[in-house]
């Protein structure tokens, strides 16, 4: 062509180039929220000593452990656009249901495999409700949540029981030292970054996210990819679930009550939106550990557990709104 | 699609013409008539499951009952027509009885007790509503998270222990006029102003405009986000007066009241053909909504069925109800 | 395109047209809203089956039943909303369901450093300047935004002949929608032909060769873009008559 194209782009600023490297305004939002956990803890174990003790940390581990997994689950419901609202209810009944079978004479390994299908089975359902019966997600999973609850009632009695066996509580051992559950989380955590940076899969996820429209015209299932995700979530809820109960050592029909507002919190502190198309599960990993060490924090400085709930839910509306106030937000 | 709603007077259409070749059957399915056929049967099915449902002091308590979901779906309808679901309903319920049971503690006279809960609802509804639109936070994450907030300040204001009310004008609702309970007739009264409101006045019909397509509503200069805040502190309003109502009927006030509630108001209005992505719906409907939920409650009840399974039976009902308002609609893609 | 007419119920959206178009040539088609000019793209995209009427590529007749038989055929549309991904970058955007992996240890990756590689390869042939593949699309410009769906659009069929644009120009300042336009011309050394819906007449008619304007459903006129004025051409799409001026 030979002339010279007028230069159509925003001329590149110094700012830019920075924003380019850290890879955009989702990294600053992770590293932002990294600080802020750093301040954090800085200061509850300043008014607090006993906050850092090994023995603290294992009991913040261990909950942000369950919360991870099962946000894990939910991250990659975000990111491709839809919201899983049953994660909490799944937990709960994974857990009831291995530990009743359990304590019913059945071996220990089927016990917690029959418990932990119990994640799949409710993910398929969900992704059919969402793209068979054409129900809104929020819907979907807020009814499956209730269905959830009532059978995890049915089946536990009506009330919670302790499960005696040694065996059962192993998810409070360590293995050099450190917890299992934190193996089980540093695994689930890089399968999923690997997954979601660097498979087609991931990639078609972040898609569907963005625009589910341009994806089907880019020839994607997108029912397909959305039933598959919402299994994924199941699975990965009904593992926290396992996860819990055997921590907690209870068959317990109220185990993980409220736990999604809390996971879905952290999961929006962490990058992910409602809008869908964004997300890391780095960000997801800050987000629950900032959420952990708060509630942890607040609990031991005596804030009584009422105060509970009003933080989270000015928490998340917080966490919201500085993700969507700069990008101008909902209309 | 049928654009009579924003016109106001096909709300009371009873059968929607198909205008995509959609199944007759569905179409029928949604149509009002269908949802009193259906609250008939209901009817008649708990009465066989229960021979002391259809008599004369049951239907009396069953419309006291009843009228704490009515008035709080009426004020829902507002918010969901307009595209903002309301899912904080249940917290304010709880903390309307709280405030007002506080204030009547702290030696203020009933009618303190009363402007002063009322007021502090309106408040809650205003600040989701400025939340939505100044913060321009998604409504539903909004309202969840006021849900927490709102329970939280019921459970913190007395430190999770409920509180009886002992005074009579604030229990007012505990009365009624002849044979029929003051709650049923501020029900009935709640309803009809709604109606008119909603399919007669701009305001109430602009909330089809708004929840049906917000940008063409800001071009066409309808104020968006000043009705959005009004919508939505009239669904907080309205939860404050069941609120009230529930904690005068049962003299007490307990900062776990109505856990779990939205999932019921959301049902009863989506049963009653308000559509999940605004724009769409009635206040008869919702009334049939709420009659069929209200009716299912109270036969539930008289069974013996706990809350556990009451929920999740409510699930179940909203599932159904959702999945034939996609049929119709196109549904979520 | 021979004849082709399609109507929905009573209305008669294409009556009728006849388009030729000739090789690496870029034709325009104008006309004002509801006069046909989506519709009949749509009947050579494959989005819609035409009630009568013919296509001929090279001579022979063609069956373009749907959007797979149009592609087959070499005819890419870009819509007017380019179903871009903008939560993704540049590379993602134009590999979209075509990611290059690379297999480990029996699992597939994408392969992402030759995506970027291949990609930079051909914004550079295609002369757009983004200063970095990486950039996610919601921060290019809107003229970028354009050449990236065009880059997607041609990056894979080697066989693709007819590019159709609808509105490529929308919402696009001086400076860009002229950078489109460059764009768009110098597509013709790769041997595509092109047809370009617009509203913007200016830009249009230093773009094309020909122009064709269709008037309810009808084509009014075809002409030479040389010879015909901004004045000529809004005249035909209004009254369907050139005013000799």
């Amino acid at each position: 062509m030979g002339h010279q194209n007028q230069s159509t782009e925003p001329s590149e600023t110094f700012q830019e180039r920075i924003l380019m490297k850290v890879g955009g305004g989702q990294n600053i939002q992770v590293v932002g929220l990294l600080v802020a956990w750093i301040i954090l803890i800085i200061v509850i174990s300043r008014l607090a000593p006993y906050f850092l003790t090994m023995n603290n940390v294992l009991t913040i581990t261990k909950f942000s452990v369950t919360s991870f997994v099962a946000a894990a689950g939910m991250t990659i419901a975000l990111i491709s656009g839809g919201l899983d609202l049953s994660l909490g209810a799944t937990m709960m009944v994974a857990g009831v249901v291995a530990g009743t079978l359990f304590t019913n004479g059945i071996p220990f390994i089927a016990a917690l495999i029959v418990g932990w299908l119990v994640g799949p089975i409710v993910g398929f359902i969900n992704g059919t409700l969402i793209t068979r019966a054409r129900i809104n997600p929020l819907i979907a999973t807020l009814g499956m949540m209730f269905i959830l609850r009532g059978t995890g009632y049915t089946i536990a009695g009506g009330k919670a029981r302790a499960i005696p066996d040694d065996i059962y509580q192993w998810a409070r051992e360590s293995f050099a030292g450190i917890p299992i559950p934190v193996f089980i989380m540093a695994g689930i955590l890089i399968i999923t970054y690997v997954m979601l940076s660097h498979t087609k899969l991931g990639r078609h996820i972040y898609a569907i996210g963005g625009n589910a429209q341009a994806a089907r015209q880019a020839a994607m299932n997108v029912e397909r990819y959305r039933l598959l995700i919402y299994t994924l979530a199941g699975c990965l809820s009904s593992l926290a679930g396992l996860i819990l109960s055997s921590i907690i050592s209870h068959i317990d029909p109220a185990a993980a009550q409220g736990r999604e507002l809390e996971i879905a919190t952290a999961v929006l502190l962490g990058g992910a939106s409602l809008e869908g198309g964004k997300g890391t599960i780095v960000g997801t990993l800050i987000g629950v550990l900032f959420i952990s060490s708060l509630y942890n924090g607040l609990v031991g400085l005596g804030v009584v557990p009422e105060w509970v709930p009003f933080i989270n839910g000015a928490l998340l509306i917080i966490a919201v709104a500085m993700d969507q106030l700069p990008r101008g937000g909902w209309r | 699609m049928t654009q009579g709603n924003a016109m106001g007077n096909s709300n009371d259409v009873l059968v929607k013409r198909s205008t995509e070749g959609e199944n007759f059957v569905v179409n029928a399915l949604t149509s009002q008539y269908v949802l009193v056929v259906f609250l008939i049967i209901e009817i008649a099915i708990f009465s066989f499951l229960s021979p002391e449902f259809f008599t004369a002091p049951n239907l009396l308590n069953m419309g006291k009952h009843m009228a704490v979901l009515g008035i709080v779906s009426v004020g829902a309808t507002f918010g969901l027509i307009s595209g903002a679901v309301d899912l904080s309903v249940g917290s304010v319920i709880a903390l309307s009885g709280m405030i007002g049971a506080w204030l009547l503690k702290m030696e203020q006279p009933a009618i303190v007790a009363i402007v002063g809960s009322l007021g502090f609802c309106l408040l809650v509804g205003i600040i989701n509503g400025l939340v939505v639109t100044k913060l321009k936070v998604n409504p539903i994450v909004a309202t969840l998270g006021m849900m927490g907030i709102a329970r939280g300040l019921a459970l913190i204001w007395t430190g999770a222990r409920g509180m009886p009310i002992r005074d009579d004008l604030y229990n007012f609702f505990q009365g009624k006029l002849g044979v029929f309970s003051w709650p049923l007739i501020l029900l009935v009264f709640v309803f009809i102003v709604g109606y008119v409101v909603l399919s007669h006045t701009r305001f109430g019909r602009y909330a089809f405009a708004v929840g049906g397509n917000s940008d063409a509503s800001r071009a066409a200069a309808i104020p968006v986000d000043r009705l959005r805040i009004s919508y939505l502190a009239i669904s907080g309003f309205l939860a404050g007066v069941s609120g009230w109502v529930l904690a005068s009927m049962s003299g007490a006030a307990t900062p776990a009241a109505a856990q779990g509630y939205e999932l019921t108001v959301i049902t009863a209005v989506i049963l009653g053909g308000v559509s999940l992505s605004g724009g769409r719906g009635s206040m008869t409907g919702t009334i049939l909504g709420s009659l069929i939920i209200g009716v299912m409650v109270n036969g539930m009840t008289l069974h013996g069925i706990q809350s556990y399974y009451q929920l999740m039976l409510q699930g179940l009902v909203l599932l159904i109800a959702v999945w034939v308002d996609s049929r119709r609609s196109g549904g979520y893609r | 395109m021979n004849g082709m007419s399609k109507s929905f119920g009573a209305v008669r959206a294409v009556q009728k047209v006849d388009l030729e178009l000739r090789r690496t040539e870029i034709l325009g088609i104008v006309g004002d809203n509801g006069a046909g000019k989506t519709t009949l793209m749509k009947l050579l995209s494959g989005v819609l089956l035409a009630d009568e009427g013919d296509i001929q590529i090279d001579g022979e007749k063609v069956l373009i039943e749907d959007p797979l038989d149009a592609r087959k055929l070499g005819i890419e549309m870009i819509y007017q909303d380019l179903a871009l991904f903008d939560n993704l970058d540049v590379t993602s955007n134009v590999f979209i369901g075509r990611e290059r992996v690379r297999n480990f240890l029996g699992l597939k990756f994408l392969n992402k450093r030759k995506m970027n590689l291949e990609t930079e390869e051909l914004l550079k042939e295609l002369a757009i300047k983004i200063s970095s593949v990486k950039s996610l699309v919601e921060n290019l410009s809107g003229g970028q935004r354009q050449m990236v769906a065009i880059a997607r659009a041609i990056a894979f069929e080697e066989n693709t002949k007819v590019l159709v644009m609808d509105e490529p120009h929308a919402a696009l300042g001086v400076a860009e929608a002229t950078t489109v336009s460059e764009m768009i011309r110098g597509l013709r050394d790769h041997g595509l032909s092109m047809i370009v819906i617009s509203h913007r007449i200016p830009e249009l008619l230093s773009l094309v060769d020909r122009v064709m304007v269709l008037k309810a459903g009808r084509r009014v006129a075809l002409r030479d873009a040389q010879g015909t004025s901004v004045e000529d051409c809004v005249n035909l799409i209004v009254a369907g008559a050139a005013q000799s001026s």
